[in-house]
């Protein structure tokens, strides 16, 4: 199933390549979009684009592998398949190395081709559904109160109401308050909700570390 | 078998020659004052073997026995001939042994270890021989150091003039086949030299014996060793000729056979060293032609790896546009229009991938350039590319340097791309051998003014010696244990081409710098003939 927004993004300086991906993708049901050069690709390129990149490693000006690095810079999460007419391992790892979904040689195979922009594809909607889940819950999250986050902490700890109270110092029927008002923010209805929304949080948010580790 | 025929063809020669030969002997030892067949005796040895000694012996107790008639009791004529296999054989088997003397006759060394061992053996042999019939009383004792004279150089005349020709001759068939008029003329001037010296009656032989020497050296410059002992043949059969039909005193003869000797020793070097050139000449065309050879096929590897990548494109286009006519065809109802126009760009695209042939073609058959405007920075990138993985294993630091707003230049990208490979190839190499400090590429394009674009690689390795740099720039020159040394001739070639300039410095600092120039300027030509 091909998501219908998604768009294959084809960045070749070969007008005869990229014209030719772009007529036998669309002739199996992708969406295409060319663009003679990473600039001109940079340039039109928006955040809430969709879809995947065919990218040639090597053109004119910025070669396909600066323009990954640009858009890793940048937090587009666009797919990457990069293709190539020289056999150069180098440049194949590296573009690997920086996420690429594959690494095709000219000629390009079809069949593999189209195998990967699937492929491609599919991450790029799983990504975005991702994105679009916790962008949701930070959103609910945001609407908490201090006290209310606190208490959601703790619940989804496993503690009671009575041990909340008096870590918190306040009476064991606040505590209820609290939680009742905060599972209605959160849009939970039972305790294993609760915990499972916080752990999303919580791995979301080691994830956020470990990218801006690296 | 063939063997046995060379076996019983030298008995038939040796005492057929020693019968021709039995002129003015000195009796009662019957010394002639030119004796061919120890010449016979060690061409054989050397030719066909070490082994095929006693063939001397037998052959000179027959001689003995049927030209000489046994001057000599029976014991002694064994005990001579023993005397002289020994001198002879040991003598081959001192030049086959220890001495490599090389049966192919063919350097100035043979020659001269041949007339050393040969001059030796011949003394050796005459020491024996008038020893042992002085000894026996057969001989007078008064004449025993002019005996031994008169046997040196009888013996050694005749290995001068038959050994050097049947060496030089073996194997190598009979090059004056076609006696052309040069060759007549030749063999007339010989005539006439010795009608000069022998024929007129006014002409003193020994004071006008000189003039054998000119058509000996005519001869020797134009055809060598080979040319040399057939004229020594000629010569020294026509001086015999003359002795006989003369009347010469026997110490004349003798007298004559010494300058004989002289003019063959003088002959033979004076033909040995022609040949020898001719040989060092014929072996260097061969190399020049073989380095031609290997210098294109070298710059062909190059420019068809680096075409393959050109030929890439449009191959991976011709392919999607196929499968998309499939695709097209297999719809209800077939979009034949825009089939037609795809298969229109096919076309098009089968012309591009004929022109990429048609481009290495061309600079192999005429070395026409297809020069394009390109960017330095993507020259480097293409240049450089493929070897960055190479010199990030080997634990070399690539720096590249380009100058800001540098022009585009105008380049045929696959030669100097290669050009650009080459040189940092070469950098890397340079490492090989000195593993043990920080090992440094850098790769700079500058440009002062708008004309050219300079582009230089220099590396921090031991750099290039003195004697290195002479011939830094041709063929097969190289300090690589592996490598033709093709590099860079190839790549100045290529410079060239493009009307730049390619070559190398020695920076202060220690290591190698190479620098090419190469035309800036954003016009495109389509062509550019370097000639």
């Amino acid at each position: 199933m091909i998501p219908t927004d998604s768009i294959v993004f084809i960045v070749d300086d070969d007008e005869a390549v990229r014209d030719s991906l772009a007529l036998l993708l669309s002739l199996n049901g992708f969406a295409t979009r060319v663009f003679e050069s990473a600039e001109h690709f940079l340039a039109a390129c928006q955040p809430e684009w969709a879809g995947c990149l065919v990218l040639d490693i090597r053109m004119q000006g910025m070669d396909g592998l600066e323009l990954q690095r640009t858009l890793n810079a940048r937090n587009v999460r666009l797919p990457i398949i990069v293709i190539t007419a020289h056999g150069d391992v180098a440049m194949a790892r590296e573009a690997l190395k920086a996420g690429a979904v594959d690494f095709l040689e000219k000629p390009i195979d079809d069949q593999l081709l189209i195998a990967n922009v699937s492929i491609a594809l599919d991450r790029n909607l799983q990504e975005r559904s991702v994105a679009a889940r916790s962008a949701e819950r930070e959103q609910k999250m945001a609407r908490l109160t201090t006290r209310e986050r606190e208490v959601m902490l703790l619940v989804a700890a496993g503690k009671h109401a009575r041990e909340i109270a008096a870590e918190l110092n306040i009476s064991p029927r606040t505590v209820e308050v609290y939680k009742a008002r905060m599972m209605e923010k959160l849009q939970v209805r039972n305790v294993p909700e609760l915990i499972r929304v916080v752990l999303d949080a919580e791995n979301a948010f080691a994830k956020v570390q470990v990218r801006t580790a690296v | 078998m063939k063997n046995l025929a060379c076996l019983a063809g030298y008995f038939a020669l040796y005492v057929f020659l020693d019968w021709v030969s039995y002129i003015h002997p000195v009796l009662p030892l019957a010394i002639t004052p030119w004796n061919p067949p120890p010449g016979l005796s060690l061409a054989l040895l050397l030719l066909l073997g070490l082994r095929y000694w006693p063939a001397l012996f037998f052959a000179a107790l027959l001689a003995e026995l049927l030209v000489r008639g046994l001057p000599a009791p029976f014991p002694y004529t064994v005990l001579s001939s023993l005397s002289l296999t020994l001198c002879y054989a040991g003598a081959v088997a001192l030049l086959r042994g220890p001495l490599h003397f090389d049966a192919g006759f063919g350097t100035l060394r043979d020659l001269f270890v041949f007339l050393l061992v040969a001059s030796g053996g011949a003394f050796l042999a005459a020491l024996g021989y008038v020893s042992i019939y002085t000894y026996a009383g057969i001989a007078p004792q008064e004449t025993y150091l002019a005996n031994l004279l008169r046997f040196w150089v009888g013996d050694m005349i005749g290995i001068m003039v038959v050994t050097p020709l049947i060496l030089a001759h073996a194997g190598k068939g009979f090059s004056l086949s076609k006696p052309g008029r040069e060759t007549l003329a030749q063999g007339v001037s010989i005539l006439l030299a010795l009608w000069l010296i022998f024929g007129l009656e006014f002409t003193d032989e020994f004071k006008f014996f000189y003039l054998l020497f000119l058509p000996l050296i005519w001869i020797a410059m134009r055809h060598g060793i080979q040319g040399t002992t057939l004229a020594l043949l000629v010569s020294q059969l026509g001086l015999i000729g003359a002795v006989l039909l003369g009347s010469h005193h026997t110490t004349a003869v003798v007298e004559l056979q010494l300058l004989m000797l002289a003019l063959a020793i003088t002959g033979l070097f004076l033909g040995m060293a022609v040949t020898s050139r001719r040989m060092i000449e014929e072996k260097l065309q061969a190399q020049a032609a073989e380095l031609n050879h290997a210098l294109r096929l070298a710059a062909a590897g190059e420019m068809a790896a680096a075409l393959a990548h050109e030929l890439n494109q449009p191959l991976s286009a011709l392919g999607s546009y196929a499968r998309s006519c499939q695709l097209m065809l297999t719809m209800n109802p077939a979009d034949l229009e825009r089939i037609n126009e795809t298969m229109d760009k096919m076309g098009r695209e089968v012309g591009r991938a004929g022109e990429e042939v048609r481009r290495l073609r061309d600079f192999f058959r005429d070395g026409t350039l297809r020069l394009e405007s390109m960017d330095v920075k993507q020259l480097a990138g293409e240049g450089l590319e493929p070897l960055i993985r190479k010199i990030e294993s080997k634990g070399i630091a690539l720096h590249v340097r380009l100058q800001e707003n540098l022009p585009a230049v105008q380049v045929d990208r696959v030669q100097i791309a290669t050009v650009l490979r080459n040189l940092v190839y070469n950098a890397m190499e340079a490492f090989a051998d000195t593993p043990e400090r920080p090992c440094d590429i850098h790769v700079t394009a500058t440009s002062s003014g708008n004309d050219w674009v300079k582009f230089c690689v220099e590396d921090n390795g031991p750099g290039v010696s003195g004697e290195m740099i002479d011939n830094l720039f041709s063929p097969f020159s190289t300090s690589k244990a592996q490598g033709m040394g093709l590099g860079l001739s190839i790549s100045r070639a290529l410079v060239e081409a493009h009307g730049g300039k390619l070559w190398a410095e020695a920076p202060v600092a220690g290591g190698a710098r190479f620098c090419f120039t190469l035309p800036a300027g954003t016009a495109l030509q389509e062509q550019h003939d370097p000639h």
